[in-house]
């Protein structure tokens, strides 16, 4: 009985859903459509494939490269005085080395 | 549909549009707009059908160079569009614009017709017809969206898992466990409520 309950309302359900009526697309919603295709295709630029998946590809890419080349130059310009300043301190612990060594032995 | 649409393919508008000639993607939209309106229709509510299948022809149009021509464009358009509807009731439930939670008065009168034993034999009128449509959009809202789309597909419209997996993106195997779950769930929810009322009417 229980299944038969089951099925019954089943195909209530279905004939319900047969039932819905499409919604008629007129001229003008076409019309609107295409207006939307056409500023898709203006602001994205088509064809571009798979543009829902690689579409940030390019733009992140120009971006790290901007990113890394800026590091580079920083880096280049600052470096006589991290150079200076790394050298000094090298030299500065060669220097102190046999004075520590000296008096760590006496 | 203009001289030039009627003769083309499908194929040669597809071939058409992505070689830069956008208008010809009027061929298709003019071609396969009903049958689109035909899904969209049946998953959502009639005020946002439009809005629905505008959302497909121009998720169809970005990802256009991703179309197989080994498959149908009406199969690839449909799978667009079931996956649309997904996403539609998705947003809705995250922005918790949610179907009242009970039953309409038009639904309640088929249930307690139900739950009375007479229920629905009269469903050829108009109205039973209306009661029977709010009864299922009350059981389908209480469904999760994916589980919504899942029972629509395969109890209402009778497809396969595999057919329903397919349109949705989804695993076989997610498909078949929601399918279960969700048929279950909506003859407790259908039950309980026929409970409920009958209770009432008592």
């Amino acid at each position: 009985m229980k299944s038969q309950d089951a099925q019954q309302r089943e195909s209530r359900l279905r004939q319900a859903y047969e039932d819905q009526p499409s919604v008629a697309l007129d001229e003008a919603w076409q019309a609107k459509v295409m207006a939307a295709i056409r500023q898709e295709a203006k602001d994205l630029g088509h064809p571009r494939p798979h543009a829902e998946n690689g579409g940030l590809f390019l733009p992140l890419s120009v971006a790290g490269c901007g990113l890394a080349a800026a590091g580079l130059a920083v880096l280049l310009a600052v470096w006589p005085s991290i150079e200076g300043a790394v050298a000094g301190m090298v030299l500065e612990e060669l220097a102190g080395l046999p004075m520590t060594l000296l008096f760590g032995l006496s | 549909m203009t001289t030039r649409d009627e003769g083309a393919t499908d194929a040669a508008l597809v071939a058409a549009v992505l070689g830069g000639d956008h208008e010809a993607f009027a061929g298709i939209l003019r071609r396969h707009s009903a049958a689109v309106s035909r899904i969209v229709s049946r998953h959502l509510p009639a005020a946002a059908v439009p809005d629905g299948c505008q959302e497909t022809f121009v998720r169809a149009f970005r990802g256009l160079a991703g179309f197989r021509q080994q498959e149908s464009l009406g199969h690839w358009l449909a799978a667009i569009a079931v996956r649309a509807c997904h996403d539609y009731w998705r947003e809705r439930y995250r922005s918790r614009e949610l179907p009242a939670g009970s039953l309409s008065d038009e639904g309640e009168g088929a249930l307690a017709e139900s739950a009375a034993q007479v229920a629905w034999q009269h469903h050829e009128s108009a109205r039973s017809r209306r009661e029977a449509r709010a009864v299922l959009d009350w059981a389908l809202d209480q469904l999760a969206p994916t589980d919504r789309l899942i029972l629509a597909l395969t109890v209402l419209e009778g497809r396969s898992t595999r057919e329903a997996a397919d349109l949705l993106g989804l695993s076989l195997v997610n498909v078949k466990v929601r399918a279960l779950r969700a048929r279950r769930r909506l003859h407790q929810l259908l039950a309980k409520e026929e409970e409920r009322l009958r209770r009432r009417g008592a």
